[in-house]
Formats: structure tokens, sequence, C-alpha cells
């Protein structure tokens, strides 16, 4: 017996010791603390264009009325009759992947405070308030203070104007750190936006800021005034070329986003036709660009918006024209000049200069599509800067071209834009009616909100659902709180 | 004394007959000498010769017989009638280490099946042949060769991939991991089956099956969802050389395909034509049955090719799809050698199984070569046996879901349902020379011809296996033996598949109607599994006096478990037909992965006996496993359990049990720690990848590591017994249990905005309880005639008792808006989704616009995947040497997803579809909704050409929680056999020992409640025991129904 217990015991210390044990580690993967900030940067850049590149690209393309869903297909009836829900993955997957992007923006912001990289620190700022107020812009209170931190698993919602300010506030935090005492690595091929141009990432900052300012100047004249004032008159050094993502390639999952899932991923490639409201104002505007955005040379119609029990063959309507290769923009040189050229009109700082901005900003947008737009800004123009207008006009002029402007990728920034402004405006009649006026807004034909258009997405059940302290869904009918 | 016994002993051949009380000769008898080492067995006859000295003892035993003693007086002629034992029948079972305990003595249920019963109708899978003959045992056939067998065993217990048993052959764990896709996704899924496949059927010799936690306590928190544990056949020591030949051939069709409409025809919204690429009018090119009603007519259809079209009349077809299958088989042929001699045996087995099934072409065949040693030498203290397993497994899968034209393509079923009533499926058969059918000219650009599909896109297995084990034991003396196992499984598996590319020629038909190219694809995976794990016991076994008895076993063991696995895939081929990763100039994508995980465990049992009639038994055991966090890797659980033989007489036996036990888990690999993976940013149906743009990137995983994680501890009473009544005319065994676990250790989703997916820990209590009944009779029994029912039923209620603080429910699984979910209260795996909205007068508050329900605007509840009960019912028959014996499952309840009836519903092929005749009707009972709380009556029809969409989720979301979350009950003949055994006078010349044939069928008939025409409820898209299975199928393959022959001989 003495015998059996000894080997039983020496079996027993054979592996009862830890350190053989201690195994439960994935050779394969690296882990979070692993990653430098060259590695996990790239991703945390994608993540944001992919995000805004296709959820919220469709939703706000349809919304902004560029698009309507084809009379041939389905996939979008449920945005473009406004029944979007709270699980429906169109708009649940943007939220989905905007805080998984956020997790590895947070986490580079995490560790270059604390390593006092202001580069990163910057850079990673950026990011998070850029895509942050994307979110709280398509949703209103969001986590924004709580979210990422992987010791809470029930994050709080912030009040979406809190989110506002707290926006500005860590703006100004990073902005106000001295880039040349920046410790450690120096960004370079890994920053995919400005190839590790730091000065291009404060213009960054500073057009996100007058971004953010602009969109309360209904809601909080006063804040607005106060902060666009400032950073004009404190000359800040704003976006003089594209924020973007650019380096698409016509190959799977390596192309832009909208067009990889639209048109190479999906069963069909024919889901987003022409809607009558852009396509009709770029008729009644011979405008070049029309025959770039959709198919058929101008010969084919386009779709009443919401029409797409239209029982017309499919075939007969414009379909949207997408390249793999069209670069995300974050914010595009054009949206910098023409949000500038507003700022100034608006509080009449350097007002003068806002028809130069304006001009600068049609040009450049034709050009990005090939073309040479002077023609349509000059005198007589149909595009013509209403120098001798009201400031509404101006207003007019501004928004109209900024929306036009949002083709193909930009839909959401436009669909906010109308929602404060107004513009375009509002057609009384329908879109099959003969005084219907091209280039207004219709209520979509199947829409299931009245005279309603929405105001907002839905939280997601992959959030409400798991955290409680998650507000109540508000109604799709309610607006955000800048659109006053 | 030796001298003088031989002076006096005479000695001399007996031989005479062994049958049992009714006269029936019982081969395989044993007839001993007392006090020698002289033996024999009986023949097919009963009949024996041996020598032996008058005055001798003739010592006559046959399992489930009384043994009996007869001296050897003058005559040379001594037959013997033995009587059954009431209490011996199966009364040895096989547990823990290979060890055989009495039944009686078992203080929880076990259930014993012979071989000869698992293979007496199949012979490819023998779980199969379990299903309604052990109560409690859920199991779900596999609906192809090859497929996967879903075996669950007193309900679920965990959310995560561990519900299935855990397999023990002859002492050692083996692989039972599935090779199929994932159990979620629904785009393109396969099912490749288990590693528990690999098992030789005709080389069972008897499987035990343990339900409760008196398993764990044996073999460790694998066995936590219990264990089968598998004895192969041994040879007979002391026996010549024999030879097993079994033969079977079997003959598959198709079982259930659904129950279309015959009705309608091709077309859409009514009509049957659609606009031309050009402009006009032509013959419609839908993927529907939504056209006009069936008329007879000549018409033209399809598109125009070379200005030529082809015509048909316009009538329906009813078996169209039907036609499509063919009659598959399988051929299986085995030998067995065996043999011995006094101190050694051997077995040695060869099986060798071909099989095609019901889809034409070889894309569901299966071939299978097993061969396995079982051999064992044998001293005066010691004895070594060693079992040696090799499979080879080549198989091809059918690939199930909706398929992806952006990776390897259509999926068979998916394109098959599509095909519109009317059109006769077989005759697509050609689309090499018949310009119709090839993809440029396919009458639809929305679907493709399945023909096609199943002879271009090919998901290939293949798997070498290797598995045994070396067994020492030794007697250190005569009470104590020391035992050491070491036993290895080896597995090589592989997998090919292809998706074809399609190009369409520019100005054909399908490209001007928009038809979306097929990119083409290829992935190679190949992955390697290494599983070693040792034992060393020592039992102890003695009586203390008189009256008691104790064992005691103390033991450790050791295990290790390896993984390794590569995956390669690109999309996106160059040249078509050409199926090699390096035929892209697309990044390929690929992962790489290797696992190891360690288990060591201590244990000891102890069991004291009372007069042979009360039983106690007592297990601990201590784990240690590396899948924990350092300092919470160690946790013992306990288990006790008492049997008292209450009544035993020579006509009746009663037993009643009851135990505890602990049972302990601990939670999969690398959990315990977050990981960084290559980064991907997701865009809806696209992903942006890196390599991008010339640099990697990675990205903090989904899932959030947990250094917390605590082993999940579930706590199982059960009561029961087991009783043998009127000479075993009636018996019974009967089982209550109730199992309670407290943090079970599960996947918990996060809220997003954490930036995590999901944490794995222990968030959920469960409660599972139900009971277990195995009936037997025998209403008839003559000299010639028995006839024999026996009837299980199982009931088991599942219940989550809680979640983590502020959560209600936990989703499992989802698909089309159908969400599958854990909620308080409920049982695992409840349905939710957005019905018809009702007011509070009950009415169905439609669209004023379009006449369609409204949806609610929060998830309803819609019934949940748990089954009501699980019936079996089994009739055995037998006259003079023929047997007959068939077996109905009834399992009630249950609710799940079906795609096919989605699909269906959106193609116009369901019965559901024929509302009204399709005409234009008013939503019953519905009104609609003026905005100030009130309601008027609705007076918009769902007119004629919206009725396409009123069954399509797109128009009418809501139709899926009505229309596409199903009943799955069902009744089901599963199989039936008759089978005559040869009488010696017929074959006694021949040379052969014995000689069988057998007809039978399987899966003959089924029936499903009026809610479910579409499939039959065992159907699965995805292998493997997860809950997430349970959510439904997604365009699953269609079951088989078998005929075959076994001819089994042994010389």
């Amino acid at each position: 017996m003495k015998k059996v217990i000894l080997t039983l015991v020496i079996f027993a210390m054979l592996f009862s010791c830890d350190s053989q044990l201690d195994i439960n580690r994935n050779p394969d993967d690296l882990t979070p603390d692993d990653l430098a900030f060259a590695v996990e940067l790239p991703g945390s850049i994608t993540a944001v264009a992919g995000v805004q590149g296709a959820y919220w690209a469709i939703i706000g393309g349809i919304w902004s009325q560029m698009w309507s869903q084809s009379p041939g297909s389905s996939q979008y009836r449920i945005v473009d009759n406004y029944t979007l829900g709270t699980t429906d993955a169109i708009s649940t997957g943007g939220w989905l992947n905007a805080y998984d992007g956020l997790a590895d923006i947070r986490n580079i912001k995490r560790k270059a405070l604390a390593s006092e990289n202001w580069n990163y620190y910057l850079i990673s700022t950026v990011l998070e308030t850029y895509l942050s107020q994307m979110l709280t812009d398509w949703y209103g209170d969001i986590p924004y203070s709580e979210a990422n931190d992987r010791l809470i698993f029930q994050p709080h919602f912030d009040d979406a104007q809190d989110v506002y300010d707290a926006l500005v506030r860590d703006l100004d935090d990073a902005l106000g750190r001295n880039l040349s005492t920046s410790v450690g690595d120096v960004p370079g091929v890994d920053d995919l936006v400005f190839g590790g141009d730091m000065p291009s990432w404060v213009k960054f900052a500073n057009t996100l800021k007058l971004k953010i300012f602009l969109r309360q100047t209904e809601a909080r004249p006063a804040v607005a005034q106060a902060g666009i004032t400032a950073l004009l008159n404190s000359n800040a050094p704003l976006l003089d070329i594209d924020a973007s993502l650019t380096g698409f390639v016509d190959a799977p999952n390596l192309s832009n986003p909208l067009y990889e899932s639209d048109k190479r991923q999906l069963n069909t490639s024919l889901n987003l036709r022409a809607s009558t409201t852009m396509y009709s104002y770029l008729a009644d505007n011979s405008d070049a660009r029309q025959n770039l955005f959709y198919t058929g040379n101008g010969l084919l119609n386009s779709v009443d918006q919401g029409d797409y029990n239209n029982p017309a063959g499919p075939n007969t309507f414009a379909v949207s024209i997408l390249s793999p290769t069209t670069p995300v923009y974050f914010i595009s040189l054009e949206e910098s000049l023409f949000m500038q050229a507003e700022a100034r009109e608006r509080y009449s700082i350097n007002a003068a200069a806002a028809k130069a901005l304006y001009d600068a900003a049609v040009i450049e947008n034709f050009n990005k599509w090939g073309l040479n737009g002077a023609s349509y800004v000059a005198a007589s123009g149909v595009y013509e800067y209403p120098s001798a207008g009201t400031f509404s006009d101006k207003l007019k002029a501004i928004i109209t071209q900024k929306w036009v402007a949002s083709y193909p990728g930009n839909g959401a920034e436009a669909f906010f834009e109308w929602q404060r402004t107004g513009i375009p405006a509002t057609s009384s009649v329908p879109q099959s009616d003969a005084s219907y006026v091209p280039g207004e807004f219709a209520v979509s034909v199947n829409g299931v909100l009245g005279t309603g258009f929405p105001q907002r997405l839905l939280y997601p059940t992959g959030e409400t659902a798991r955290n409680l302290n998650a507000p109540a869904v508000v109604p799709i009918t309610t607006p955000i709180w800048w659109n006053q | 004394m030796f001298g003088i016994t031989s002076v006096l002993a005479q000695e001399k051949t007996i031989s005479g007959i062994i049958s049992d009380s009714s006269g029936i000769p019982l081969p395989g008898a044993t007839v001993l000498v007392k006090g020698t080492s002289t033996g024999t067995s009986t023949d097919f006859d009963g009949k024996y010769s041996i020598k032996a000295n008058q005055g001798a003892i003739l010592v006559i035993s046959f399992v489930g017989y009384n043994t009996q003693e007869v001296r050897v007086e003058s005559s040379k002629t001594i037959n013997l009638q033995l009587s059954e034992n009431a209490q011996a029948l199966e009364e040895v079972v096989v547990t823990a280490f290979g060890k055989t305990k009495q039944k009686r003595s078992l203080g929880y249920a076990a259930t014993s099946v012979s071989g000869e019963k698992l293979t007496e109708v199949s012979t490819l899978n023998p779980f199969e042949s379990l299903s309604g003959k052990v109560a409690g045992l859920d199991i779900t056939s596999p609906n192809q060769p090859g497929a996967s067998t879903k075996i669950i065993l007193r309900g679920f217990s965990s959310t995560r991939a561990v519900n299935g048993p855990l397999y023990v052959i002859d002492g050692t764990p083996i692989s039972s991991a599935s090779n199929s896709s994932s159990s979620t996704g629904v785009g393109r899924s396969f099912d490749g089956g288990t590693n528990i496949n690999d098992l030789d059927a005709n080389n069972i010799e008897s499987i035990n099956v343990l339900k409760g936690g008196a398993a764990t306590a044996l073999y460790g928190s694998r066995a936590s969802s219990g264990a089968i544990i598998i004895t192969t056949k041994k040879g007979r020591s002391g026996e010549k050389v024999k030879v097993e030949i079994n033969s079977s051939l079997d003959f598959l069709e198709v079982a259930r395909i659904p129950h279309l409409q015959q009705k309608f025809g091709q077309g859409w919204n009514g009509v049957d034509y659609s606009g031309l690429p050009a402009g006009g009018i032509g013959a419609t090119n839908e993927n529907g049955s939504w056209g006009p009603a069936f008329n007879g007519q000549l018409r033209v259809w399809g598109q125009i090719v070379d200005n030529a079209q082809q015509t048909k009349l316009y009538s329906n077809l009813e078996d169209n799809i039907k036609d499509f299958y063919d009659i598959g088989h399988t051929y299986t042929n085995s030998v067995r050698l065996s043999g011995g001699s006094n101190n050694s045996d051997f077995s040695l087995i060869f099986t060798k199984i071909d099989t095609d099934g019901i889809i034409p072409t070889d894309a569901d065949a299966l071939n299978r070569n097993t061969l396995s040693l079982n051999t064992g030498i044998s001293g005066e203290k010691f004895r070594l046996r060693v079992n040696g397993n090799y499979a080879q497994t080549r198989q091809n899968a059918v690939n199930t879901g909706q398929g992806n034209n952006a990776g390897e393509g259509e999926t068979f079923m998916q394109e098959l349902l599509q095909i519109p009533r009317g059109v006769s499926v077989v005759d697509l058969a050609d689309y090499k020379t018949n310009p119709f059918n090839n993809n440029d000219n396919f009458y639809t650009p929305y679907s493709r011809n399945p023909y096609w599909v199943i002879n271009e896109n090919k998901t290939n297995l293949s798997r070498e296996r290797f598995y045994g084990n070396i067994n020492l034991s030794y007697d250190l003396s005569t009470n104590l033996v020391g035992t050491l196992q070491v036993g290895a499984d080896i597995l090589n598996g592989g997998r090919h598949s292809h998706g074809a590319v399609i190009n369409y020629t520019p100005g054909s038909p399908n490209a001007l109607l928009g038809g979306t190219n097929n990119v083409g694809g290829v992935t190679e995976t190949t992955n390697q599994n290494k599983f070693y794990e040792s034992f060393l016991t020592f039992d102890y076994n003695t009586a203390l006096n008189e009256n008691f008895g104790l064992e005691a076993q103390l033991g450790g063991s050791m295990s290790n478990n390896y993984g390794s696995r590569l995956f390669v895939s690109v999309t996106n081929l160059d040249i078509p037909n050409f199926y090699e990763i390096s035929n892209s100039a697309v990044t390929p994508n690929t992962a790489q992965q290797n696992t190891h995980s360690k288990r060591y465990s201590t244990f000891g049992a102890l069991t004291l006996s009372y007069k042979e009639r009360i039983y106690l038994n007592l297990t601990g055991r201590n784990e240690w496993v590396s899948t924990l966090a350092i300092g919470k890797n160690s946790f013992f659980y306990p288990a006790a359990n008492l049997s008292a033989v209450v009544l035993d007489n020579s006509k009746h036996f009663l037993k009643v049990r009851g135990g505890y036990a602990s049972l302990a888990n601990a939670p999969g690999l690398y959990s315990t720690e977050s990981s960084a993976l290559p980064a991907i940013a997701g865009a809806y149906f696209g992903t942006i990848n890196f390599p991008f743009n010339g640099i990697n990137s990675f990205e903090i995983a989904r899932e959030l590591g947990n250094i917390n994680i605590e082993p999940e501890y579930t706590d199982e009473y059960e009561i029961g017994f087991e009783g043998r009544f009127f000479n075993n005319r009636i018996n019974a065994d009967v089982a209550y249990y109730h199992k309670t676990t407290d943090g079970s250790i599960i996947n918990l989703l996060l809220p997003n905005s954490t930036g995590y997916g999901s944490v794995v820990g222990n968030y959920l209590d469960l409660e599972n309880k139900g009971v277990e009944v195995a009936l037997g009779f025998v209403p008839l029994k003559t000299d010639n005639f028995s006839w024999n029912l026996d009837w299980t039923f199982a009931k088991n209620k599942n219940k989550v008792t809680s979640l983590p603080e502020g959560i209600d429910e936990l989703t499992i699984n989802g698909a089309f808006n159908i969400n599958f979910k854990a909620v308080v209260g409920e049982p695992l795996g409840v349905f939710y989704g957005r019905t018809p909205l009702i007011n509070d007068a009950g009415q169905t508050v439609v669209d004023a616009n379009t006449g369609i329900p409204l949806q609610t605007t929060d998830e309803q509840a819609l019934g949940n995947s748990q089954r009501d009960f699980v019936m079996g019912l089994q009739n055995t028959l037998k006259y003079k040497n023929f047997r007959l014996s068939f077996a109905f499952d009834w399992k009630e309840g249950g609710q799940m997803y079906s795609y096919t009836s989605r699909l269906l519903g959106f193609t116009g092929g369901s019965i559901l579809t024929t509302y009204n005749n399709r005409n234009p009707f008013i939503v019953p009972n519905s009104v609609n909704d003026n905005g100030d709380g009130t309601y008027s009556e609705n007076t918009t029809p769902i007119d004629y050409n919206s009725i396409t969409g009123y069954y399509s989720s797109t128009n009418n979301p809501s139709t899926e929680a009505y229309n596409h979350v199903i009943d799955k009950t069902f009744i089901r003949l599963r199989d039936l056999s008759v089978s005559y055994n040869f009488p010696e006078s017929l074959i006694g010349k021949s040379g052969l020992n014995s000689l069988s044939i057998s007809l039978y069928g399987r899966n003959l008939m089924l029936w499903t409640p009026k809610g479910n025409p579409y499939v039959d409820p065992e159907v699965t898209s995805y292998g493997g025991n997860d809950l997430t299975t349970e959510f439904g199928e997604f365009s699953a393959n269609p079951a088989q129904r078998t005929y075959g022959m076994a001819l089994k001989m042994s010389f």
C-alpha cells in the first residue's frame, strides 16, 4: 500500500506544478499590449472609413435623396421607407463597427497619453472626435466618456449636447499639446490619411472644430458664433487638402467600402438607382456630373424617392455609378471650403472672401470628377454665387452645392446639413406632380411616417439588450437636439 | 491426491445440448470442468462435447441465465436447461477505465446496447440506431452519408459547444469534434460530420450510455454532458480462429421533399412574361411560381437563343423537384478474424464502406476504410492489451445555406427550390451542350441551374485517423491490481472546396438582365489533432467480512491536446476550372492556429457492499486544467450514490437507487486573456482588409479576456428504480433527475459601446429536470414465438434561472430578423421576432396603403426549441428463426426556423401562397390605426400584384415570425427489419457456423404537423452539438430513406 501511495504522490507532483499549466495563451495571436502605434493605427483609420463609407454612406445617400431603392430588388427598402429598426444590420452595423474602431483608436490614445506621444495623441483624438460626432449626429445621446473601457460593461450614455462640448474640449486638449516635444514613435506610412504630416492633422482638427460649431448654429447660436469667431480670428490653419483615405484598389476587401458592399458583395449591383431629387436637379442645371453619377447618359428615368413598387421595368431606371478606387473623404477640401464660406458669411468675418471659397469648392468637386467647373460658377453660370443676394440665398447656394459634392460617399453629412438648414427645400407636391421643383426633397412614396422624414437612427438591440444604462429607444421621428 | 484421482478416473467424452427453459438451444454457453482449465462452449445448435472424468463437476454458464453445476455420472450425454436469471440480464456494464461492474451495484442510470442491435439496420453510423432505444438520449440522424449525428443527453446544459457526450473507446476518450462549417452563418455551410464517424460499427461489442453526473465523476469534466462508453470486439481465449463476414447493400432515396403548390406556374405578380433586355415583352425570366394558374396551353418559355426559343405546355409537373434525385447506394463489407490461445486473444477487423447518396453525381459520396486490432496476452500476474484503430475517410459534402457569389458560389438546395412549378428539372441536366441550360441562357438571371452547381462547385474532405491504447495491468497482490493505460488519438484532416467562375458573355440574355458574375474561389484547409491521455489506477477489492465487501480505486490521469490548423482561401479566379490557390491575383485569406491544452486529475472511488444487496458508491475527483487562470485552475467534485436490491427472487427483481453528483467543467481554450488579430474593418456586406496599401495592421480582438473565470459547477440529484418482473416479461427502468448549473460558462455578449463583442465567464444559471422511462413487455412468448415491446420516454424541462444583473436575455443565434435567446424563466433557446401588430381588440393592424400587417415595435416570443417529450417504441417479433422488428420515434414539440419555408414563400412554391386562390384579399379581421387611439375597419385588399410580396419578408416583414418559425414535431417509422438465421440443419454441411440474412429499411415514414410541409425537422445545415444549431435549417439537404439487405456469416 505504501508503494501505491508513493506512486500516486509522485504522479500528483508531476503535474500539480503551475508552470506546466501556464499555457493558456494563443500562440498565434498578439496581445493588445504588443500593438505598437504603427501597427494599430492603420486598422483604426480603415475602421472609420468602413463605417462611414458603407453603412452610413448608404443610409445617408438614400436619405439625402441621391438614390432610391431599385424597383427590381429590395435590399434597401427599409431605408427608403423609413422603417429602419433596432435590429437591421445596415443601421446596427454602423454603431457596432464604430465602437469596434473606437476601441483601437482609444487604446492608441490611452497609450499615447501615458507615454506623452503627442503626435499619436492628436491623431487618435481627431479620429475619436470625428467618428463620435457622426455617432451623436445619428443617435443623439451616446456612450462617450465611459465607452471602450474594458472595466465598464455597462457604459453610461452622455447627453448629446454634452458630447458636443466634450468633442471640442478633447480636440482643444490634443491641439494644446506641444507636438515638438512628442516622445517616441513618429507617424509615417502607418498614417494612411496624411503619411505622418502632423501639420495636416492640426488642420483636420481645426476644420473638425469648425464643423462641430457650425452644426450648432440653430440650437445654440451663441456657442456656434463664439467658437467659430475665435477659430477664424486666431487664423488657425484649416484643411487645404483632402482628409481622406486613399489607396483603394479594385480587388475584394481592398476597395472603396461603398463599392465593395453595394457592387461587389451583394448579389445584385443594381439596388441603388438615381433618385428623382438629385437626378432632376443635375439635369435641370445641365450638370455634367449627372452622367458620372448615374448610368444612361441622362436618357434613363429616375425613381421618385421611395417608389420601389413602380411597375416599369427596372432597366428603365438609371443606376448609381460607383468606383472601387474612390477615396473615402473624411473632410474633403471642398467641404472645408464650403464650411469656411458659410462661417465667413454667417458671422461676417471677412465675408468678402466667401465667394472665392465657394467658387474654389465647386470647382474642386468638378475636378474630382475630371471636369472643369469654372463655367458653372462664372457670371451667369447656373451655380454662380449670389454675391448680391441675402444670407439665405448664399447659404442655399453653399449647402446645395455641398449636397451635390457629397456624392457618393458623404450623403450622411448632406442629410445632417439638410436637417440643420432645411436646404434643399422640401417639396409640397409629390415628385410625380408636374409642379415639382427639381432638386427639392420629397417624402418617400412608401414612407411610413406620413408627411414626416426620419430624424435619426434607432439604438441597436446590440446595445440596448446588453446595457442596463441604455435609455429607451428614441423614435425615428424625434429630431436631434441641434435640429431646432 | 492427483495420483489417486488419475487412477480412479475414467476419462470419457461427454456431449449434450444446452438450452433455455423453453428448449431453445443456447449457442455460446460455457461448459467448464470444475477445478480445471478444461472448457468449451456450445455451438450454434447448443451442442457441446467435452472430455471429463466420471465424478467431475461440469459448470455450465451463460450470460443472463443461472449458472448450473452437474455431476458427471455414467451417462455420456448430459442435456441441460438453464433457467433465466431475472436480475442477470445485461447485468454487467462497462464503466470507468474499462472496468466492468455489476449493474446492480450502480446508483445511477446506465443503459447498455449490444453491438448486434446497433448494426441491425445501419452499418455506417452506429449511433443512428440508438434513437428511441435509450430513454433520455435525443439523437438527430444525419441527413446525408457522413453527416453529423447530434446527441444530447438530459437536455442542454450550456450555450457553448460542450453539450455533446464524451465518447470513450476501450477506456480512452476520443475526439468527436465537428468537421463542419461554423454553426451560425447562413451564407454557405456544409456538414462534414464529426470525428466519431470514424468508428467502425461492425467492431462494436457494446455501447453503454452514462447519462448523469456520475459519468463525470468517473471521466472528468469532459463528460459533463454524459458519456458514451464503447467496448470493441475482442477475441476469445481458447477459441480457434473464427472468420466473420458481414456484407450489406443499401439503396437510398430522397425522403421528405417540400410539399409544394401544384396550381400556379412560372412568373411574378401573377404575370407570365417579363421585360426583355432590349425592350418589349418576352417569356418570363422569373425564378418563382407566381404566374397565372396552369392552363395546359403550349407556350414559349426561357430565353431567346440564336433567335430560337423553347416551347412547353403550361401545365404542372407534380414531382419535378423529386425527380431530380437519384437512387443512392451504400456497400458495406466487413471481415473479422478472431481467436486466441489459453493466454492470448486477438480480433482483427477490416471494414470498407462505399456510399453515394441521392444527389446526382458523386457530390455526396463517402468512402471509409477502417482497420482495427484488439489483442491481449496475459501471464500469471499481468495482462497486456493493445488496441489500435485506423480509419481513412474521403467525403464529399454538399453545401447548404444561401450561397455566396462573391466567394465559392451558390448552393444546390437554394437553387433547386427556386425552380418554378411546371419546369422539368431533369431536362436541365445537360448544361454543356444544350444552349438553353447554360449560364448565359438559363431561363432566369436570379438563380442558377442546380446541375451546374453540383457539378462545378465542390467540398471534399479527407481524414486519416489513428486511435488506440496500450493497457497493462498487474496483480500486485490477490486483492490489488495496478493498471497503466496510455492512449492516443491522432488525426490528420484536410478540406478542399471550390466554386466555379461565371462570366456572362456580354450581350447574352443573362448579362443583359443584370445577372451577377461569380468570381469563383478555392479554399484549402489542413488540420492536425493530437490527443494523448494516460492514466494509472490501483484497484483494491476485498470482502471485509461475511456481509460487507469493499472495492476501492485510486488513480491519476494526464492528458495533452494539441491542434494545428492552416487555412488558405482565394477568390476571383483567373483561369476558369483551375482550382488552385495560385489561380488568383487577389491577396489570399490565410489563417493559422496552434492550440495546446492540458488536463491532470486525481481521483478516488469507493464501493461498500452489504450482502450484495446494498451498495454505497463514493467518488471524488480533483482536476487541474490549463484553460483556467493560474491559481483558479484546480477544482474538486464529489459524488455519492446508493443502490439497494429490494427484491430478488427467481421471478422478480427490483432495485432502487439514488444519488448526488457534483460535476464541474472548465472553459474552452484561450478565454482568459485578450488578444489582437489582423485588422478587418466592417463595411456592411464588405470589409477592408490588410495588408492595405502595402502595410499591415492588427486590432484588439472582439473577445475580451477574463482572468477571473471559474469552473462551472452542476449539482445533480437522481433517483430511480429498475425492475424485472414475472421472469422478465415486464421490465422497467425509471429515473428522475434534477440538475442545477451555477455559473455556466458562456459567451456574454457585451454592449457594442464597450468595443468588445463578448466575454467568456460564469454568467448563466440553468436548471434541467426530467424523467426517463424505459418499459419492456413480452406480451407473448411460446416455444416458437415471442413478441417484445420496448417503450422509452423522456421529458426534460430546461429553465434559465439567472443571468447577470440587469440583463434579461442573451442572444444565442439569429438570422433573418429572428433571434434565438436565453431568457430568464424560460427554457434555453426562445425564438423572438416582430409579429403582426395586433390591437387590444385582437384585430390585425395593417398599413392603410398596402393592406399589409404592420409589425410590433418590439420582438415577441415565438416559442422555444426544446422538445416536450421524446418517445420511442420498438417491436420485436420472433418466430423460430425469423425475426421482425420495427421502431417508431416520436419527438413532440419545439420550434425551429425554416429557411426552406422562407424561400418557398418568396418563390411562390409553398402551398401557403395559394390562399384564396391568389385572388386579392383583405387580411382577415384587419383594421387601420386612425392615429388617435381608434381603429377603423381595413378596406385595402392585398391586391393582385402585391400577393407576391405578401409572402415575402421584404414586403411583409412579420411573415418571418408568422410563417418561418415552425413546429418541429414529428413521428417517424425509424426502422424496420426482417432477418432469418439459417438453422444448422441447412448450413451444417457447408462449413459455416452461422449464416443470417436480413432485409431492412430506415426512415420509412415521416409524419409532421400541418404547419410543416417543408422539411424533415431533423435536417440541419450544421454539424456539431452546439445549442446554436437548434436554431433551424438553411436550405438543408433533404433526408433520405434507406432500403437494404445484409448477409452475416461466420466459419
